[in-house]
């Protein structure tokens, strides 16, 4: 049987460019973000002005509590690796044991945090950061 | 009450609100030294636990009004075990009395407590292993 009407098909011709720059956009995204918040982190720990002690046996004065830790011999500062997992995403890793002893305390010592911090500074330029990505995708 | 001492207010609630509980206070022992906001004190019997107050900022709306404060608190229970295993019943009580929490205190109101990520890790000390067990949670208070 014969029929009748008129059949559209819509065809999209810009769907693979957009899935594509999505995809790299997001791939982008995540390497900058975790880009920016190692940054964060090695700005926290660089040596700088601080409140607490100075012990003799140290070459800087030491954080007070609550603020980022002093860098004294820079382990923790150089345990801040961006890793780009297997099947995850990128990721920002504290390597040095020290890192949640700074970031959450000890027993006798209040916290120090670096991690939270840096953080909080990097969240407000996430949207920014996937615009840009994405718009590099073009 | 005052919006300018809500870290204050925060600070009164937590520490109420786990020194009121029985059940908690019988688990580590209610003498004084094994509930502090900070550190705690030298030679303090464990199991113990410590909450601290960390990155307060405030909600600013135009105008300069401030609407709530919003503090990161981080409590855990430390323990000299050789595992965390002791220090779960602690570690989920606090949660009981945490999570979901509101409250008045006496310099403001805390609005709402919620759990952002639990806390599992050790620290050595000269050559002895302390194991933490907690969390951290996100108060919002005014």
């Amino acid at each position: 049987m014969a029929r009748n009407g008129v059949h559209v098909r819509v065809v999209y011709d810009r769907t693979a460019t957009i899935k594509r720059r999505l995809e790299s956009g997001a791939t982008g995204f995540e390497r900058r973000a975790c880009r920016e918040l190692g940054d964060a982190m090695r700005e926290a720990l660089l040596p700088g002005a601080r409140g607490g002690h100075h012990y003799a046996r140290l070459p800087r004065r030491s954080s007070a509590p609550g603020e980022s830790p002093q860098y004294q011999f820079g382990p923790l500062l150089r345990s801040v690796r961006t890793v780009k997992g297997t099947s995850a995403g990128h990721s920002v890793v504290v390597s040095d044991k020290t890192a949640p002893w700074m970031e959450f305390g000890t027993r006798h010592m209040a916290p120090r945090p670096f991690i939270r911090p840096a953080i909080h500074a990097v969240s407000p330029r996430l949207e920014h950061i996937a615009r840009a990505e994405i718009d590099l995708g073009r | 009450m005052s919006i300018g001492l809500t870290p204050l207010a925060i600070y009164e609630f937590i520490d109420a609100r786990l020194r009121s509980d029985s059940t908690l206070m019988g688990m580590v022992g209610n003498d004084g030294g094994r509930l502090r906001e900070g550190v705690l004190p030298v030679g303090a019997t464990l199991p113990g636990i410590v909450f601290t107050l960390d990155n307060p900022t405030d909600n600013v709306l135009p105008g300069q009004i401030i609407v709530w404060t919003r503090v990161e608190l981080t409590v855990r229970v430390i323990g000299v075990e050789p595992s965390y295993v002791p220090l779960a019943p602690i570690a989920s009580r606090l949660f009981t009395l945490l999570h979901g929490s509101a409250g008045t205190a006496t310099d403001g109101t805390v609005l709402a407590v919620t759990r952002l990520y639990p806390l599992l890790y050790s620290t050595d000390e000269n050559g002895q292993d302390f194991r933490h067990l907690g969390g951290v949670y996100e108060i919002l208070a005014q």
